[in-house]
């Protein structure tokens, strides 16, 4: 069993490589060419990872952070961070791994032949780019919470 | 831990830095002919590899500092101005490259984004008691970028001609 | 699986993923102006924000398989409406969220 430190660093860094992993889903779908290989491993791994830092991340929120560390961040001088980050981070991150595994399921249906289908192709990539910039979001909310703690 | 963060860090910005400077290198010695040849397209394509790996380096170890920061009661370096200046360097990096893939980015300014990201962050990270705020280190980012661009391409055009 | 079944089960993926987008936007939001909604999702799930993942996950998965069993439309020119319905979505319920916290965080006196 994890301890709950060990869960949110679990959560941290699944949660960062799995917005690197979106990041190479849309490397790959922007260029001219793409590896179908490396977009597919990338695509899955963004899904599984999304789902992990969000098992971590919840468990956390609800068993620590909800009981600990919230109050010690609306009694601080930084009360926003916890009303306007933690509450945004944590629903937008909802949205995170629906969006990615569809994504993965479009590589795997659409296969090479999402290179010749423009608008799938676009669409896609515009997901992928969605999920990278609420990633970044995210990540930065992460930040600014921890630094309010104090 | 700290020692190993401190390693990894130092690692990735030496392989991107070093990356990125070689990179222009070579572009540079390779537009002589005024082609780049499959070989030559090959070093480039190295280059930008390892560019890559530094800085997925260096970002997993930069945020393995601030995961260290968190849980070691030193929340307070979180909201450093020189810290927020070098990640929203790491951002232009990443987005530069994002804009440069989807042929969204003029390849000179791009040039000129990424090889003065490279040294901004590295310059940022090594410099301890760095006087600037924010917007200081920001400002001074930008005019180097265009200073950067300028002067690669006056470099690319004295060598191409001679 | 045959080619017809699987753009099935992903056009089935993305409606769910639309619906579970619209839901965790229109639960938070509604929620937090009418307690009785967030105080319903305590009480069922625990917490308000397990409930808003769980209703999300079941939207998506239902989505799913209900494409696979019931057989819907398996044409990949429907994925690709889909997929634009799913972006427009996206985009709109990450300005919402955003814009309703900001309002909750910074504009609203409670």
């Amino acid at each position: 069993m994890l301890t709950l430190t060990q869960t949110l660093i679990l959560h941290v860094l699944t949660g960062l490589i799995g917005v690197m992993a979106s990041y190479t889903v849309l490397m790959n779908l922007l260029g001219k060419r793409f590896s179908l290989k490396l977009l597919k491993i990338s695509s899955v791994a963004a899904a599984v990872l999304y789902v992990i830092s969000w098992l971590t991340g919840g468990y956390y929120y609800v068993i620590r952070y909800g009981v600990e560390v919230k109050p010690v961040i609306k009694a601080g001088d930084y009360p926003w961070a916890h009303s306007f980050f933690t509450e945004a981070k944590e629903h937008l991150f909802l949205f995170m791994p629906v969006v990615a595994i569809i994504v993965a399921a479009v590589v795997f249906l659409y296969g090479d032949t999402l290179n010749t289908t423009r608008s799938v192709k676009r669409t896609t990539t515009l997901l992928a780019f969605l999920v990278v910039l609420i990633g970044t979001f995210v990540t930065v909310s992460g930040i600014i919470i921890s630094g309010s703690v104090r | 831990m700290y020692t190993f963060l401190i390693i990894s860090h130092l690692v990735g910005t030496v392989i991107g830095v070093g990356a990125a400077t070689f990179a222009e290198v070579f572009i540079i010695r390779d537009l002589r002919d005024g082609v780049i040849d499959p070989v030559e397209g090959d070093h480039l394509r190295m280059m930008y590899l390892a560019m890559r790996i530094g800085l997925v380096i260096t970002f997993l170890s930069g945020f393995g500092f601030l995961l260290y920061y968190r849980l070691n009661g030193l929340e307070e370096l979180l909201y450093q101005p020189k810290l927020w200046a070098k990640m929203t360097i790491i951002v232009a990096l990443i987005v530069n490259a994002a804009l440069l893939q989807s042929g969204k980015m003029n390849f000179k300014l791009g040039a000129g984004i990424s090889l003065t990201s490279w040294y901004a962050a590295l310059v940022i990270g090594s410099w301890r008691e760095m006087p600037y705020g924010y917007i200081e280190i920001i400002t001074g980012y930008v005019l180097l970028v265009i200073v950067a661009t300028f002067l690669l391409e006056l470099i690319k055009a004295h060598i191409i001609k001679h | 699986m045959k080619k017809g079944k699987q753009t099935q089960i992903v056009n089935g993926l993305i409606a769910g993923g639309i619906i579970s987008i619209a839901l965790v936007t229109i639960l938070t939001v509604v929620g937090d102006l009418y307690s009785p909604l967030k105080d319903w999702l305590k009480v069922t799930f625990s917490h308000h924000w397990i409930g808003k993942g769980v209703l999300s996950t079941v939207a998506l998965i239902l989505g799913g398989i209900g494409g696979g069993l019931f057989e819907i439309d398996g044409r990949k020119q429907t994925a690709d409406k889909l997929l634009s319905a799913l972006a427009i979505v996206l985009i709109v319920g990450i300005i919402a969220l955003l814009l309703f916290y900001y309002y909750e965080a910074f504009l609203v006196t409670h």
